[in-house]
């Protein structure tokens, strides 16, 4: 019985995650094999989608470039650097990824604004480069998601025996050791991270979309808006699937790597080496570009007495705020609750099954969000989905009337950040649970215990640190998140992200940088969350 | 027994819940096909779909809750799909509309809307005293402030010579004056002008006119006020926006921005629209908010916070800190010459829209 009530939660949460998007595709390649035309939309064959795949492509790989360059020397400082500085790195690292993309592009075109970038950009604009839009947001998409690159790292190194660094000296100079050692063993780890790094980028919409790069995810949203067809949307959306999948195959292969790789026992011996030195350096370095100079930027827009608009901004923008914090909060222990619920079921599953589901509940994570979004629009807008999506007229009973206006107003939302998210829960969580000895949970069965209760009693409370953890990324995640909220919300359950979007495109100033500063203090308190987590677990 | 108590516990509480999910769709689906045209309302909720640029219809619309008492909820759309992307909102959800009002800063989608039967009539008692060229007959719709497409180019040190300046907008695609900087005409008032470009010049011409322009590399981007910003700082020479944008951009000290005399064939004037959308949930409190939209108070507030919007009715507004703008035409008082085509411009609209859409796209 227990099993087959966790066989029907498992399939309901595969139905939610797959039926929207397939439903879409599915409708798209019918209608596309019925209009063998509205196949080129997916064909890199005319000029405008070869320039998509080609912008697409290379802002991926650029970004990925740049986020091992930015990421190395902080995994190293992280791994390798004194003793006493780690916290201090820890923290350095852990704050880009408080700052959402858009609020990095939109700091960095304000930067842009200042005379010596403003004539380098009325020369660049005599004869526009189509690619440039591309190599300015790759950089800038990188100084985001760089932390990925960097914890990658220092996991990695942390993972080596101490056998294979003493072997490593043999060699004698550094470069040989580089080449011959290092660079081998920690290769899958360093090209899962850039291929994460990547899909990030090539799944971001508000950044590129500010930037004038001209990527999939911007054309497919502004196409959708001028009244483009779902259908013709998710076509233009499988290229980006292909890519993601080719981004994210190096991922797999460093899942793989961290999972034969022990404990490692080199951290402590090899902690201060000049390599973690200098790393701790560049890391100081970098921080000034990321976040400090974007802060910094959104600061300087309120000197000489504009403290004062954060009250109107506050009052003006009340329900998006309101609405930000209240989602976020109801969303991230809810996905946390609904992904512990499937693995800690999976725990009593056969291998086989369990490993299906997990696929099944992962794959989802290469949809991209664009076309998500356009997809749990499409499903979702129907009569059945009334409470949900929203329609229904009222009937004149206060409680009901509020009932049904709020679940309208904030469901497809929540809904939305599962479909997006979910997923990545469901990994990170598995990951984790992976750790937990299976004894512990078949002793208590010997003992009498119900799954449920073993699950309950045992692997909670060791999964703890890993929940909050979870909980607090997807806090911040759900916070910051634009793509999708832009094509999902609904009247009065607009979150910050997209005024935000909006002002930038205005060009209010002030206003951008008091929603920008109050957002990124928002999600900078889920990261110090998710910090505390981390040091709590390695505690 | 306690296992089995569990047990009975748990099925218990999910069968409620699957009555309780059962019973609110059963609810749903008979309130909808029973629900009356106008359905009688107890809420004092409104939900307004605005296209007007958030930052000023915010301090509207809280002034419009205060004078009303009713509790509107707002859904603004991104700048870059403005108007076009909650007009196509708005058909998704024609089977069961959440909206009850559309306030549009243009007019082409409102009359999109209406052509396909997405609108109610509504004739309010404060529009009385719009013009009859700037609102339905029925009700429909009915304008709201009014605003200019303007030519802006940058005038820093290194402008073109004034003696160069294009006469005419049709001059504007000479090679002399490229790149120059539009908006994109699938959305929002540049939608707008393109459908009253076709109405006086002709389907061919006004293709040429934007493919001639693309073809000397036009920049094509998201939104007017990034045209005016990119012009005030002179990445672009030229470029082509609303009023009120290139006054925000000059607000702000970019004081590269000016535009040409307009003349009555190239003047486009874009009427704000609004509008009750057909089987609206709340009707009649839309009915008390379009009342209290189309005041001429409201109006006046509008063209106050949006400088560059004129009112339909009442006298011309100066224009902050400007005095390079002649009288401009079309406006109150001032109308002769520019022609009265907006019952037009959807038509011109579906001949021009999939081959517009096709220069655009290409590179």
């Amino acid at each position: 019985m227990r099993f087959r009530f966790s066989l029907v939660f498992t399939a309901l949460i595969i139905a939610f995650l797959w039926l929207p998007f397939a439903s879409l595709c599915a409708t798209a390649l019918t209608s596309a094999f019925s209009h063998p035309a509205q196949l080129l939309e997916a064909l890199p064959l005319r000029p405008l989608q070869r320039s998509l795949f080609f912008n697409s492509l290379m802002l991926s790989a650029l970004c990925g470039a740049f986020s091992l360059l930015f990421g190395v020397p902080a995994g190293l400082a992280l791994a390798r650097g004194p003793g006493r500085a780690r916290p201090l790195v820890s923290l350095l690292t852990a704050l880009p990824l408080a700052l959402p993309p858009t609020l990095m592009a939109t700091a960095w075109l304000e930067i842009t604004r200042t005379p010596p970038a403003r004539s380098l950009a009325s020369l660049a604009a005599e004869k526009p480069l189509p690619i440039a839009p591309v190599f300015i947001a790759a950089p800038i998409l990188a100084l985001c998601y760089f932390p990925i690159a960097s914890l990658a790292l220092a996991a990695a190194l942390r993972a080596l025996p101490l056998e294979i660094e003493e072997a490593a000296r043999l060699f004698g100079s550094p470069r040989r050791a580089l080449w011959r050692v290092y660079l081998p063993l920690l290769w899958p780890a360093l090209a899962g991270a850039a291929g994460l790094c990547g899909a990030l980028a090539l799944w971001e919409m508000g950044a590129p979309d500010l930037l004038d790069a001209r990527t999939y995810s911007v054309e497919i949203y502004r196409a959708h808006s001028a009244g483009g067809e779902a259908n013709l949307a998710a076509l233009r959306g499988l290229p980006m699937l292909a890519l993601g999948a080719f981004l994210l195959w190096p991922t797999l292969g460093a899942l793989r790597f961290y999972d034969k790789a022990g404990q490692g026992s080199a951290r402590s011996e090899t902690s201060g080496t000049i390599a973690g030195c200098a790393g701790l350096i560049l890391t100081c370095a970098l921080f000034l570009a990321s976040p400090l100079a974007p802060v910094g930027v959104f600061v300087s827009q309120l000197r000489g007495g504009e403290w004062r608009v954060f009250p109107e901004v506050w009052r003006d923008n009340a329900s998006e705020l309101g609405n930000t914090i209240a989602l976020s909060t109801l969303s991230a222990p809810l996905l946390t609750i609904i992904a512990l619920g499937l693995v800690a079921a999976w725990k009593f599953w056969p291998p086989r099954w369990r490993l299906a589901a997990l696929g099944l509940c992962a794959l989802p994570i290469l949809f991209p969000p664009i076309t998500l979004g356009i997809a749990l629009v499409e499903f979702f807008n129907r009569d059945v989905f009334a409470l949900i999506y929203g329609g229904l007229p009222p009937s004149g009973l206060a409680w009901l009337d509020w009932l049904t206006e709020n679940s309208a107003r904030y469901s497809m939302m929540i809904l939305g950040y599962g479909a997006r998210f979910l997923p990545l829960a469901i990994v990170l969580l598995h990951e984790a649970a992976r750790r937990v000895d299976d004894h512990l949970l078949e002793a208590a069965q010997n003992l009498g215990a119900s799954p449920g209760r073993a699950a309950r009693t045992i692997l909670t409370p060791l999964l703890r640190p890993a929940l909050l953890g979870v909980a607090m990324l997807l806090w911040a995640l759900c916070a910051a998140e634009l793509t999708v909220s832009v094509l999902v919300n609904q009247p009065g359950g607009q979150t910050l992200p997209v005024p935000i979007f909006n002002l930038m495109h205005i060009g209010m100033a002030s206003q951008v940088a008091a929603l920008s500063l109050t957002l990124f203090a928002l999600t900078a308190c889920a990261v110090a969350g998710l910090k505390f987590a981390l040091n709590w677990k390695s505690k | 027994m306690k296992h089995k108590d569990t047990k009975t516990q748990r099925n218990l509480f999910l069968a409620a819940l699957c009555l309780c999910v059962f019973v609110f769709q059963i609810n749903g689906c008979a309130r909808r096909a029973n629900a009356p045209t106008q359905p009688i309302v107890k809420s004092n909720r409104v939900v307004l779909y605005c296209s007007v640029d958030d930052v000023y219809a915010r301090p509207i619309i809280r002034a419009l809750e205060q004078q009303t008492g009713l509790k509107i909820d707002v859904l603004y759309d991104t700048e870059a799909a403005k108007t076009a992307g909650l007009a196509n909102r708005i058909r998704a959800e024609k089977n069961r509309p959440q909206g009850d009002i559309f306030w549009s800063s243009a007019l082409l989608q409102t009359l999109l809307l209406n052509r396909e039967g997405l609108l109610q009539p509504y004739v309010s008692p404060s529009a009385k005293d719009i013009p009859n060229s700037l609102k339905a007959k029925d009700g429909l719709w009915t304008g709201l402030g009014v605003r200019a497409r303007v030519v802006v180019f940058h005038a820093g040190k290194d402008a073109l010579d004034w003696r160069k300046s294009p006469t005419s907008l049709e001059k504007l695609v000479a090679p002399i004056y490229a790149p120059v900087g539009i908006s994109n005409p699938q959305f929002g008032s540049a939608s707008d002008w393109a459908a009253a470009l076709t109405v006086r010049w002709g389907i061919p011409k006004t293709l040429n006119f934007f493919r001639t322009l693309k073809k000397n590399h036009a920049r094509i981007l998201p939104g007017n006020s990034v045209v005016a910003e990119k012009v005030a700082r002179g990445e672009l020479a030229w470029g082509v926006t609303d009023l009120d944008d290139y006054l925000a951009a000059r607000a702000k000290g970019a004081l590269g921005l000016n535009f040409l005399n307009p003349t009555p064939t190239n003047t486009v004037l874009t009427p704000g629209s609004v509008a009750i959308l057909n089987r609206a949930p709340h009707f009649s409190n839309a009915r008390k908010l379009v009342d209290a939209l189309l005041r001429p108070e409201t109006e006046n507030q509008l063209a106050k916070i949006m400088a560059g919007v004129q009112p339909i009715r009442g006298p011309v507004l100066p224009m902050p800190g400007n005095q390079n703008i002649v009288p401009w035409p079309g406006l109150p008082g001032n109308r002769a010459g520019i022609p009265d085509d907006t019952a037009q411009w959807s038509a011109a609209w579906d001949s021009i829209r999939e081959p517009l859409a096709e220069i655009l796209l290409k590179d």
